[in-house]
């Protein structure tokens, strides 16, 4: 008790540390806004400057927090709710952080005036954009064009070409668990995936498999490497099938974004206060709700999530079979094993239920049958 | 407006930071929290099923025990979560004799276990066990959810067993298609999963629950729980309730298999084509006394899936009763609490050559307006 409690307030003096320069960041942020010519209007423009516009500083609050309290979380029911609660509790406030941008950027606008064409479709854009944004934190990152495209080509790439990929992931599959996400930054573009991968290669292939599969055994490596290259191409085929389900998952929050576009001109002119802002949440994730519910209603989202499924399935599938061949060189048993002993259980536990089931009733009937012969028994 | 806009962000924001503080404080240290919360007994194993025993005492008024057989996906102290939400707290006080089936965590070794052992192996022990405990020929018995579906297979099997057939948010009729997992179902690769996952995960399971309602489950639900983050009663309960969604065993790899492919991909229970262990279940075979009970607004198992039951068996005694909750809301909205538990005591003591009180019969008469009979 005595040690929580002197976590617990080990965590209160950081946290009022942090809380004592986020004030003054806050407060300094505010003398120059003031001190600026046409104030909040000023503001609008300064969205993207994250340095100034007070919507980022949450986001520093939230980055601080996080780090203040993830060295200090414990494991257990409480400790996983409050992560889902902080997580939750993100998004709203990049809700509200997207609500005060819009609103903010809406000054440029004079209420009653008539809109032209081009301020509407202005107005439109900077929803959209700002929209744009605020997904990408609810979702995780969305797939670029250039990522949908690379995942193309490369899933279009002959079984043969991937003899090429063969070459460069072949001393990687001791660390297989680590591929998968390690590939999927490659194809992203991210060059330093690229060196981790690289480090991946020279490191296990000097000290694994590499060795092994110089030995001259070249039946047995060619059915390996058959092996190494099927995993491969169901990888790519696997990134593939996930940009594109995740591309769907975004298109589909646009679309919630142009119904709650509709809505949010409803607010447009009123006082922007807590209560109104609870009201555009409540609409923004009803709405979402609504509009995602039609998506998984589509055949559209059960075909592609049977797609991603089956595509997840087969390069496990593939995984594991590497791992089979693998598991050859060492003394542990394998997948195949360790199923050949659960099955072999299995039929040795029913087998006993049955003898147990046919030996109560063998009872009961000889029971009867006594008790008919000798009705006193 | 721009003034009010930077300020009501910075307020906004600062009361959202004082929350997540307390909510931080309130729960960090909370390791787990109880459950199940009625004293109980085990009185039977077999492998990792274990059977429970519930005993009114004195109180007891229904002289044929009832066997509550909940689904394989997560767990059944969902009805015995908190004090003033058990119903199996209620159906005691009643005075009915409780077993209680817990099918425990299914690990690796079990993934070759089929619908056959769930419902012909371990179902049928523990229904002879509890017959020869009880010295009854026959025991009543309350399926949910999926564990329904198994007490309506058993009972087609087994008539000459069951008493009285008690079903809440049971699927029977799959082909219903207004519920997301009846649209989904059509386009799982059972095989490929099974054969590759072994058993299903739970957490799979969870993620496709999740996704039913993912602004309300993941988001809304938290936001929510910031706004009562002071009240530590409201806050166990919340975390009782997180605890029972997120507590989901895996799958055995060859009961997703059948069910999937059997029931939610060919609706054979309902056309009459469903074999088990060699047999075929026909639903007409049901002639005892049922008590088909639904949510009208569950999105698990929508009532188009759980009504049919009442049209497809043989009894000519079926009460059908459709409660204006959802799926969970059947155990432990105030309503199910306040009508349900009595109006299902009521029920099987009268079914079971029981005495139904006379303060209790007056309750059970006035809940009669929200039943309807089907047949009959």
């Amino acid at each position: 008790m005595e040690e929580t409690q002197s976590s617990w307030n080990d965590v209160m003096s950081q946290w009022m540390r942090f809380q004592e320069s986020l004030w003054k960041e806050w407060l300094t942020f505010a003398e120059k806004s003031m001190e600026s010519m046409t104030g909040v209007a000023k503001m609008g423009v300064a969205v993207g400057d994250k340095t100034a516009a007070p919507w980022n500083l949450y986001q520093s609050w939230f980055e601080s927090f996080q780090k203040v309290f993830a060295e200090k979380s414990e494991e257990g029911l409480g400790a996983t709710v409050f992560n889902r609660t902080f997580h939750a509790s993100r998004v709203y406030l990049d809700l509200l952080d997207f609500w005060s941008k819009t609103l903010s950027s809406l000054k440029d606008f004079s209420i009653g005036e008539p809109l032209s064409v081009e301020k509407i479709r202005d107005i439109r854009q900077r929803w959209i954009g700002q929209y744009q944004s605020m997904m990408e934190s609810l979702w995780g990152g969305v797939p670029s064009a250039e990522l949908k495209e690379t995942a193309n080509a490369l899933s279009s790439a002959s079984v043969a070409a991937s003899d090429l990929a063969w070459s460069f992931i072949e001393p990687t599959f001791k660390n297989m668990t680590q591929v998968p996400g390690v590939l999927e930054k490659v194809v992203k573009g991210d060059r330093s995936a690229v060196a981790d991968l690289g480090g991946i290669f020279v490191k296990n292939y000097e000290e694994t498999i590499g060795k092994a599969l110089l030995a001259p055994s070249v039946g047995y490596f060619k059915e390996f490497n058959e092996r190494v290259n099927n995993m491969m191409y169901a990888c790519i085929q696997f990134n593939t099938s996930k940009a594109a389900f995740y591309s769907l998952f975004y298109a589909t929050g646009i679309k919630a974004a142009e119904r709650v576009y509709d809505k949010f001109t409803e607010f447009v002119g009123k006082e922007m206060t807590p209560e109104t802002f609870r009201e555009f949440y409540r609409i923004w994730w009803t709405i979402n709700e609504d509009v995602y519910q039609e998506l998984f209603r589509s055949e559209e989202f059960s075909k592609l999530s049977r797609e991603v499924n089956s595509r997840g399935l087969l390069f496990r599938k593939w995984i594991d079979d590497v791992f089979e061949q693998i598991l050859k060189f060492t003394s542990l048993p394998s997948k195949r094993d360790m199923d050949e002993i659960y099955r072999s259980l299995y039929d040795l536990k029913k087998e006993v239920r049955n003898q147990k089931r046919t030996m109560k009733e063998l009872e009961e009937r000889l029971g009867k049958r006594n008790s008919k012969r000798n009705p006193s028994l | 407006m721009g003034e009010n806009v930077m300020e009501t962000m910075i307020k906004e924001t600062a009361k959202v930071q004082q929350k997540l503080l307390k909510g931080f404080e309130n729960l960090i240290n909370i390791k787990d929290v109880e459950t199940g919360i009625t004293p109980k007994e085990l009185v039977y194993q077999e492998d990792k099923v274990q059977l429970f025993h519930y005993d009114p005492g004195s109180k007891k008024a229904c002289p044929v025990p009832l066997l509550v057989v909940y689904a394989l996906v997560n767990r059944q102290y969902m009805m015995d979560i908190q004090d003033d939400l058990s119903l199996f707290r209620k159906l005691l006080e009643r005075g009915l004799d409780l077993y209680v089936v817990d099918w425990g965590y299914p690990t690796k070794i079990d993934k070759y276990l089929t619908m056959e052992d769930y419902i012909l192996g371990y179902m049928d022990n523990i229904m002879d066990f509890v017959r020869e405990k009880t010295r009854n020929e026959k025991v009543n018995i309350l399926g949910i959810c999926q564990g329904g579906t198994f007490s309506i297979i058993y009972s087609a099997i087994f008539p000459q067993k069951v008493n009285t057939l008690v079903t809440m948010v049971a699927p029977v009729d799959f082909d219903s298609g207004d519920a997301l997992l009846n649209v989904w179902a059509p386009f799982i690769d059972a095989d490929l999963m099974v054969d590759v996952l072994g058993n299903i995960p739970g957490e799979l399971l969870n993620l496709g629950f999740l996704w039913l309602k993912p602004f309300q489950l993941i988001i809304d639900k938290y936001v929510g729980l910031l706004d009562r983050i002071d009240d530590p009663v409201a806050t166990k309960n919340f975390l009782r309730m997180e605890k029972w969604i997120f507590d989901s065993p895996d799958q055995p790899g060859e009961t997703f298999r059948k069910y999937v492919k059997e029931l939610f991909q060919e609706n054979r229970l309902c056309k009459g084509q469903f074999e088990l262990g060699g047999k075929l279940v026909e639903l007409k075979k049901i002639t005892m006394p049922v008590l088909n009970m639904f949510g009208e607004l569950d999105h698990l198992v929508s009532p188009k899936c759980s009504r049919p039951l009442s049209e497809l068996v043989g009894s000519k005694d079926v009460t059908t009763i459709p409660y204006p909750v959802g799926h969970i809301g059947m155990y432990v909205s105030s309503r199910a609490q306040k009508e349900m538990a009595p109006t299902v005591a009521n029920w099987l003591i009268e079914k079971s050559g029981g005495v139904v009180k006379k303060s209790r019969q007056k309750k059970s008469v006035r809940k009669k307006g929200t039943q309807r009979k089907s047949k009959n």
